[in-house]
């Protein structure tokens, strides 16, 4: 197939966990618009629009190929359809040719070179990685206003992802260094033995997650990169380049407290695993990187964070399982129910959750969509539980909210193992 | 055609803003579906209120805006291209499950209802829905109406048509009609069940429900050839067991299959899964039978599964067998050929034949219940040579098809990609009287435009050839009074009318032509009395769903719908028309949406239409449950659709029936 113009990156990207490699071009021809997808899409069951279902995603991106459609003057459109894909992956489970739609739509999406972000979001995240500080007082005076009730009365004015995040965050924020200081774990810079990149919400939100990982793991000397980039924002929303510059900072980072032996890099978002795991692909093209990647990938470590009510402690001092994991943590109805079902369901207190067909980085439609998010999370409990407990295909916190309904059917079809460890105590 | 500022306005006025898409990539995406077909619209309208459609219809015939209603767009024949353009009405937030019934067997539903959702919903009430396409988990009931997507299940259970109850269907001037099959005229429900949306649109449907039977086993199959699979399940027939579903498959499709999904299938020249259905006592018996019809047919292998898990295995390996041929290349083409049963073996010879020298690789499944075939040609849709290759070969399995006396579409439906071989299967005459039908329902020609009926078929089809020299005698007689206009009354053995201007007799018709015990099928001439045919019938110790009071002819049982039962065993129909032509429709086949249902049209028409000549019908190894018969005192007068049917097909009114006491 001809390559558009207007493509500035080569298409010619491996599709990682596919059966065999192929490029995104030849992926999208394989669609035989059968759509076997489109009842697995969240996004599709809420709109009821070809363009929100994957079959539709694939064949724009088909059209964009072949230059059958312009994108200049539909901008808005392709920018709503690629933002409301969830990026959930389950139309690739569904699919007789495993076409990999959401690793399309993130190359669509940096390709086309949209900000998928809200302004505002965006801003937010340049203030977290330029100016640490500034963001931890801003967030702090956020935090007063909503203690004090003037963001209810504000939220009208609110950016809409904000007034999202402030129903499903957590009430509370404590300084991550204040939570691990007060439990008796001290972060240091000499000779730690294992380095921790915190998801956001454990940095800002909840900090008793950090403890209970980091307390599960063992680590005497941890090593906390707070404010330290994994590059997977920008993989997913935008520019290459600066993913790429990220992620060298993070490798080069590790490299220098594991000049004696590699140590481990903990990470609690299902995302970022992920993404750290796949580091290799992402230097593909540069033979010296890569192989330093490779090496940095073997040492990256899942930890859950999986947290507890308040005031329980975790007696059991079972030793958390790294590598796999998956978490219903916000205090949401919705997980509520979730996990007591889950819970009825596997006496024994585990679900297993692993990827073995999608392994490339999943995450961003409940910040990026929250107007969907929020529907879909009423009905996501309801469906997990009911019929899917065996087979969850959730990827972290907030893609575990994102799954909607009418999926179950799909679902015996599906490989995905995913664990989730539930403490027996947890109750 | 663009269509004008004013009316996207009125458009928006009616559906709401957010409702109408006329930028490039919403008619882009709208302009497929499952088949090569890619015509994109003028605007796309999404309808959230069933209570739109009417007003909406109305104002798009005011504008003469062509329009194809879309749901799932599963169809595998281009059936949702917009062939001319015009508007794409997306049904699919139509999706409601109004209510169901079990007290009576009914669902009411949304016609974008998912039937998979539908099948979910009545699982924990003990129930299932009848029609079981393969795409059922994203394909809709109004879509399955609509191409009269049957499945595998429909051996037993009857086809969509048969397991819908009544319609609310809007034809594509906006009108409202509420359609039952046991409704007075013609059974226009049946009618509008595989016409592709080309006659109106479904607002809301009535789906027959029925509960689960307690015992179900699956049973895995191998045979040393084809013809003995298909023999085996000619015999399960013939010994009066009806499986809920056959499927089959030969070699090369077993082999790709389990090198895909490793469902545990032995290597054999054919494979069958085969489903029994019914109460415990009554199983263990069928069990045996089926056992020993198997061995009789030199069976390799007779696996039984035990669990749901091995069901489940077994069932897997099918559901994927379009996976897996997906998996080997980037497009698959999917035929549907059906041929009558005995057919199958020297078709699928054939159709291998045709494979192999064309050159392309293809899986081939067929539903060994009911003939009906899916060879799975995979190619690369880049390489123009292949696809002119992988089109060269459908074709040419769709005319073997045809030679075999099947159809070219059991379930898939023509759309565009089968049209031109509709002019091989069909006469000249049938598919002018299609081309009627679509007239009486549309005659601006508005809903999904361009389907079905082949473009200059008058050149390129044949003539019918009449089945018998009386139906010949008899259509030259109908000839002449055409050509001096003078009017005819039709009567069978006058069992049902009052008046006695009879001029005109189906009684020199008599003959049982054929009782065929490999397919099941009879074929009788209309002027055969129904009591003649159930005496020749229990000589050959078959049995139908006849009602054995009913003194008249099998035309005249047909023609009043006196037992509306029995139409829907109907698979074949010849009859002659007001200027003297013979139309043939459907035959030995258990299923067919080639074309609109004549079988139908004719069923309850009161001879307004046409004289039944000759009938196709299914018949049974064993006792069946004898219909109700309903003899009408009075006949009941015809509908406006009735009326512009008869209005376009007998326009000089030279068919004088009771159901139009006025003579048009």
């Amino acid at each position: 197939m001809r390559q558009a113009t207007y493509f500035t990156v080569p298409l010619n990207t491996r599709v990682p966990g596919t059966p065999e490699p192929r490029t995104v071009s030849y992926s999208a021809l394989c669609c035989t618009r059968c759509n076997a997808c489109v009842q697995s899409c969240p996004s599709y069951l809420l709109q009821r629009e070809e363009i929100f279902s994957p079959r539709g995603r694939v064949q724009l991106l088909r059209l964009l190929l072949e230059e059958k459609i312009k994108p200049a003057p539909h901008t808005k459109l392709i920018k709503q359809t690629l933002r409301a894909c969830t990026l959930c992956a389950r139309c690739t489970q569904t699919c007789a040719g495993q076409i990999p739609v959401a690793h399309h739509m993130i190359v669509l999406r940096r390709q086309m070179q949209f900000h998928f972000l809200p302004v505002t979001l965006r801003a937010a995240h340049y203030l977290r990685a330029q100016f640490p500080a500034f963001f931890d007082l801003l967030l702090g005076a956020g935090l007063l206003l909503r203690r004090v009730g003037l963001i209810t009365l504000l939220q009208f004015f609110l950016p809409t992802w904000l007034r999202h995040a402030h129903k499903v965050l957590p009430h509370r924020c404590l300084s991550l260094k204040t939570v691990l200081k007060k439990h008796g774990i001290s972060a240091t810079d000499q000779n730690p033995d294992a380095l921790y990149l915190p998801s956001l919400e454990v940095q800002y939100f909840d900090g008793n997650i950090a403890r209970y990982t980091l307390k599960a793991t063992h680590a005497e000397r941890p090593h906390i990169l707070q404010h330290t980039s994994s590059g997977l924002f920008e993989y997913m929303y935008g520019s290459q380049v600066t993913c790429l510059k990220q992620a060298k900072k993070l490798l080069r980072t590790w490299e220098k407290y594991s000049t004696a032996k590699p140590i481990a890099l903990l990470t609690d978002s299902i995302e970022i695993y992920s993404f750290l795991k796949n580091y290799p692909l992402l230097f593909a093209t540069l033979p010296g990187w890569k192989k330093r990647a490779e090496a940095f990938a073997q040492s990256v470590k899942f930890i859950t964070d999986f947290s507890f009510a308040d005031g329980k402690t975790d007696t059991s001092g079972r030793r958390a399982a790294l590598d796999d994991s998956t978490v219903l943590y916000p205090p949401t109805d919705a997980a509520e129910r979730a996990r007591k079902i889950l819970l009825a369901k596997f006496g024994s207190n585990m679900i297993q959750c692993t990827y073995s067909r999608f392994p490339v980085p999943v995450a961003g439609g409940a910040f990026a969509y929250p107007a969907q998010a929020r529907k879909v999370v009423r009905e996501v409990a309801r469906d997990v539980v009911q019929h899917q407990v065996t087979d969850i295909y959730c990827l972290s916190v907030w893609a575990a909210l994102e799954i909607s309904a009418a999926t179950r059917r799909y679902y015996p079809a599906a490989t995905a193992k995913h664990i989730a460890y539930l403490q027996a105590d947890y109750e | 055609m663009q269509i004008p500022a004013s009316t996207l306005r009125a458009l928006k006025r009616l559906l709401g803003p957010k409702a109408v898409h006329t930028d490039e990539v919403s008619l882009a995406l709208n302009g497929y579906d499952c088949s090569p077909s890619r015509h994109r619209p003028d605007a796309v309208l999404t309808i959230s209120d069933p209570n739109q459609l009417a007003p909406l219809l109305q104002l798009l015939s005011k504008e003469k805006i062509p329009f194809i209603a879309r749901a799932a767009g599963t169809n595998h024949a281009g059936s949702c291209a917009a062939v001319r353009g015009g508007v794409v009405l997306n049904l699919n937030p139509l999706c409601t499950l109004h209510h169901i019934d079990t007290a009576h067997g009914l669902a009411q539903a949304d016609p974008c209802l998912v039937t998979g959702d539908l099948q979910q919903a009545l699982v924990p009430l003990g129930f299932f829905y009848a029609p079981d396409p393969a795409s059922e988990r994203v394909s809709t009931l109004g879509g399955n109406l609509a191409q009269n997507a049957s499945g595998a299940r429909c051996l037993k259970y009857g086809n969509t048509a048969d397991n819908t109850l009544q319609a609310v269907f809007l034809t594509p001037n906006g009108r409202e009609f509420i359609l039952r099959h046991e409704d007075p005229g013609p059974d226009l429900l049946g009618l509008i069940a595989g016409s592709e949306g080309t006659l109106g649109i479904i607002k809301n449907m009535q789906v027959k429900i029925q509960p689960v039977a307690p015992h179900i086993c699956t049973f895995l199959v191998t045979f040393p050839s084809i013809e003995d699979s298909v023999q085996a399940v000619t015999d399960l027939v013939a010994s009066g067991l009806i499986p809920r579903c056959v499927e089959a498959m030969d070699q090369l499709t077993t082999r790709t299959v389990e090198n895909f999904t490793h469902a545990g299938y032995p290597d054999a020249p054919a494979v069958l899964i085969l489903e029994l259905d019914g109460l415990e006592t009554q199983m263990k018996k069928d069990i045996q039978v089926l056992q020993k019809i198997c061995q009789k047919n030199h069976t390799l292998s007779f696996t039984q599964a035990q669990t749901e898990q091995e069901r489940e295995k077994i069932w897997q390996g099918r559901r994927a067998a379009y996976a897996a041929m997906a998996a080997l290349a980037p497009n698959v083409a999917v035929g549907d050929g059906t041929v009558p049963r005995s057919e199958l073996p020297k078709t699928l010879k054939k159709v291998r034949q045709i494979i192999e020298q064309n050159d392309v690789t293809a899986s081939l499944l067929f539903h060994a219940g009911d003939g009906n075939f899916h060879p799975q040609i995979i190619f690369n849709g880049t390489i123009p040579e292949q696809v002119r290759k992988v089109q060269k070969t459908v074709h040419e399995i769709l005319k073997a098809c045809v030679d075999s006396g099947g159809t070219i579409s059991g379930e898939h439906g023509i759309g565009v990609e089968k049209r031109a071989v509709m002019a091989y299967q069909y006469s000249r005459q049938t598919l002018s009287l299609f081309q009627k039908i679509k007239n009486a329902f549309d005659p601006q020609h508005l809903a999904n435009p361009e389907k079905i009926i082949p473009m200059g078929f008058e050149n390129r089809a044949a003539n019918t050839l009449a089945s018998d020299p009386a139906v010949t005698k008899l259509a030259d007689e109908i000839k002449q009074r055409y050509a001096a206009n003078k009017p005819s009354a039709i009567s069978g053995a006058a069992t049902q009318l009052t008046e006695k201007k009879q001029d005109l007799s189906t009684r020199t018709l008599q003959k049982i032509t054929d009782i065929d015990t490999t397919n099941y099928t009879a074929t009788v001439q209309a002027g055969a009395r129904a009591t003649d045919v159930l005496k020749a019938l229990r000589a050959k110790k078959v049995f139908a769903c006849l009602p054995p009071e009913y003194k008249g002819t099998i035309g005249g049982l047909v023609a009043t719908k006196a037992a509306p039962q029995f139409i829907s065993q109907l698979t074949g129909v010849e009859a002659i028309l007001s200027n003297g032509d013979i139309v043939r429709y459907g035959g030995k086949i258990m299923k067919n949406a080639a074309g609109y249902n004549l079988c139908r049209l004719f069923a309850g028409s009161w001879g307004a239409l046409g004289i039944i000549t000759q009938i196709t019908f299914k018949i049974y190894a064993a006792q069946q449950p004898q219909p109700t018969l309903h003899l009408e005192k009075t006949v009941p007068p015809a509908n406006d659709l009735f009326r512009a049917l008869k209005q376009e097909i007998d326009p000089q009114g030279l068919f004088l029936s009771p159901a139009f006491k006025e003579g048009k």
